[in-house]
């Protein structure tokens, strides 16, 4: 049971940007997907978020094709959260969480009220609630999308379903004290037997969070494991292009990786 | 307000917004209910409501003036308002733009060319003549149809549709429609021409039961259609790959919104020509009132709306009497400054 891409290939603008690429997302913890700029991570994340057609390959949800469900049952399994996004209209924080629930979900009973506070208790944003999205900060904007996407999956499952969170660069505007929370959040989450695919640049967060590691370059996975195993000194530097070092920290028990 | 973590205070929030929009959705509709008891009672020949409805014989001509003359071109009035503001509403939030106004953006233009075609080259089409009053509606559906997929087109292929391109988009497409418009001139004839320049300025002048009844069917239908894509209208404001990562078909609200918009706004300009600038200030001023979701946006547009053109008709009506102005002055006077005031306002990028 997994989130997974088999031998995907993407083109936009008929040029290819993905290239056999495979990854599957396993429940019960976070995998990374890290890798330069213009590597193609968000588009590979478009394509299992079910966004993007695919030129060859497949990608499958649990076995099925994404391809041949719905965007509401697509909706009911994973929630995405986008590199950027921006909202036009001035609607209030409280307003923007409302839109997470899946279309056709029933709303405003003891359930739904429960979850969302669950929600934004756990996100820290219950000062926010009244105020408008766009007078936030940016990273005040990034929490509440946060919250948006995780409240999308949060409610007890009614069915026995895996369900997955596509999360790009989710801390990319957040300080160091709300990066940590939200990936504790995430991993958390994950370990309520769900799925988390996270997009990241920071490579120690990587390595301290997720379970498994996917490195892109170029549009094409060039590793895919253990951070212990995939995070070393000679392919970073090469992929990258750019002297690193991967070194385990005694005092912190983990692996650091210094540019 | 500094916390609302539990529940009871979320609930809480939920409930104080959804007051504050009843409150200003009731006053809306009070306004509107006095607008059109003044807009009944004014006039040429004054007459007080509860008189001129008595049924006797001295009456009569009251009677007449009220139901067969006023009533149905107060009707028309707010139905054609209600039409210009939802679907200017409903426009903004489909390509998530203030500044989409249907006459702004060519929606109305392509409305009017719709119309002027069948109504200088229809005569020789083999239809007999009963089929007119729907065919000339139907042609302005379908033109407004038109622009507003091409619009939909031109964002799609060329990325992001900024406010500005829209509006600079909109400026070639009337442009176009006013050559459209100088051809059929051209085409038409004496009482053609006369119709037809009345027209293009906006007017309810010409409001008849038999006229107005058919293009209320159809604004009824666009504004109901676009209420239940309210929620919808909102989701969309995540932006259209969220949408659709919430579970919306984004491609068939798309085609629903066109449609029912297009649909409110050619009926509306078949009758009443092309008037601008209610489909840009109502939804504007309902947002600064009560917030931004659609469900209320929408509806309260279609009151502001239906209100600001029944209000603004009685003036075109009665502020030079025995001549009467095309009621597109008066919308256009009080828009075009407001127009200025939000084109400072909105962050263009
Ligand atoms: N719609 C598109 N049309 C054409 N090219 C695209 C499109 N989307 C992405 N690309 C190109 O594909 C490549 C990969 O883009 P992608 O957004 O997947 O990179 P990324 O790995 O997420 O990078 P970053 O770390 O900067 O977010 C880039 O070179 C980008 O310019
Ligand atoms: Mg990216």
């Amino acid at each position: 049971m997994s989130l997974e891409a088999k031998a995907v290939s993407i083109e936009r603008d008929n040029r290819p940007i993905v290239e056999d690429a495979t990854i599957a997302i396993d429940r019960g913890g976070m995998t990374a997907l890290v890798g330069p700029n213009g590597a193609g991570k968000s588009t590979l994340l478009k394509a299992l978020a079910g966004e993007y057609a695919v030129t060859s390959g497949e990608v499958s949800l649990d076995g099925r094709p994404v391809s041949g469900l719905s965007a509401g049952e697509l909706a009911r399994r994973r929630s995405v959260m986008a590199q950027a996004s921006s909202i036009v209209f001035d609607f209030t924080v409280e307003e923007i969480l409302d839109l997470g629930w899946v279309q056709g979900q029933s709303r405003n009973n003891g359930q739904h009220r429960a979850a969302t506070s669950e929600v934004v208790r756990e996100c820290r944003i219950g000062h926010l609630m009244g105020r408008t999205f766009n007078t936030l900060s940016g990273g005040e904007q990034q929490r509440v999308q946060f919250a948006r996407c995780l409240l999308q999956v949060w409610q007890p499952h009614d069915e026995v379903d895996t369900r997955y969170v596509l999360l790009d660069e989710p801390t990319s505007s957040l300080d160091l004290a709300h990066e940590l929370m939200v990936l504790r959040l995430a991993r958390r989450y994950a370990q309520r037997s769900a799925g988390v695919l996270v997009v990241l640049h920071d490579l120690n967060l990587a390595a301290r969070f997720c379970r498994n590691i996917v490195i892109m370059f170029e549009g094409r996975v060039v590793a895919n494991g253990d951070p212990a195993e995939v995070l070393n000194d000679a392919l970073l530097s090469d992929v990258y292009a750019t002297e690193i070092r991967v070194e385990w920290h005694e005092a912190l028990e983990r692996i650091v990786v210094h540019a | 307000m500094n916390t609302a973590t539990d529940a009871v205070a979320l609930a809480e929030l939920g409930r104080q917004r959804r007051a504050r929009r009843k409150n200003v959705l009731v006053l809306l509709s009070c306004v509107l209910a006095a607008v059109v008891v003044a807009a009944l009672s004014t006039g040429a020949i004054p007459l007080s409501l509860l008189d001129a409805l008595r049924a006797d014989a001295e009456r009569a001509m009251q009677r007449s003036v009220l139901l067969d003359i006023r009533s149905p071109r107060v009707v028309l009035a707010a139905a054609v308002g209600a039409a210009l503001a939802i679907a200017g509403a409903a426009l903004q939030g489909l390509f998530r733009n203030p500044l989409a106004d249907p006459g702004l953006i060519g929606v109305s233009s392509g409305a009017a060319v719709g119309a002027l075609s069948m109504i200088v080259l229809g005569g020789s089409l083999v239809v007999s003549a009963t089929w007119m009053p729907y065919l000339v509606p139907a042609a302005a559906v379908a033109g407004a149809v038109a622009v507003t997929l091409f619009l939909y087109a031109f964002a799609r292929r060329y990325g992001n549709f900024s406010v500005t391109t829209m509006l600079l988009v909109g400026i070639a497409i009337n442009a176009l429609a006013t050559v459209a418009i100088g051809a059929f001139e051209y085409l038409s004839d004496d009482t053609q021409l006369r119709t037809l320049v009345f027209w293009m300025m906006g007017s309810f002048g010409r409001a008849t039961w038999p006229a107005v009844l058919p293009t209320l069917a159809v604004i009824l239908i666009g504004v109901v259609l676009l209420l239940r894509s309210a929620r919808s209208l909102d989701v969309l404001q995540l932006g259209e790959a969220e949408a659709h990562y919430v579970g919306i078909e984004v491609d068939g609200l798309k085609r629903r919104i066109i449609l029912s918009a297009a649909a409110a706004v050619g009926a509306g300009v078949a009758v009443s020509g092309i008037i601008v600038f209610v489909g840009l200030v109502v939804p504007h001023l309902v947002r600064l009132l009560g917030g931004a979701g659609h469900r209320y946006v929408l509806l309260g547009s279609a009151l502001l709306g239906a209100s600001l053109c029944v209000a603004a008709d009685l003036v075109a009506r009665t502020a030079v009497v025995p001549a009467e102005l095309p009621v597109g002055l008066v919308t256009s006077a009080l828009g075009a400054p407001f127009f200025l005031w939000l084109i400072a306002r909105v962050r263009i990028p």
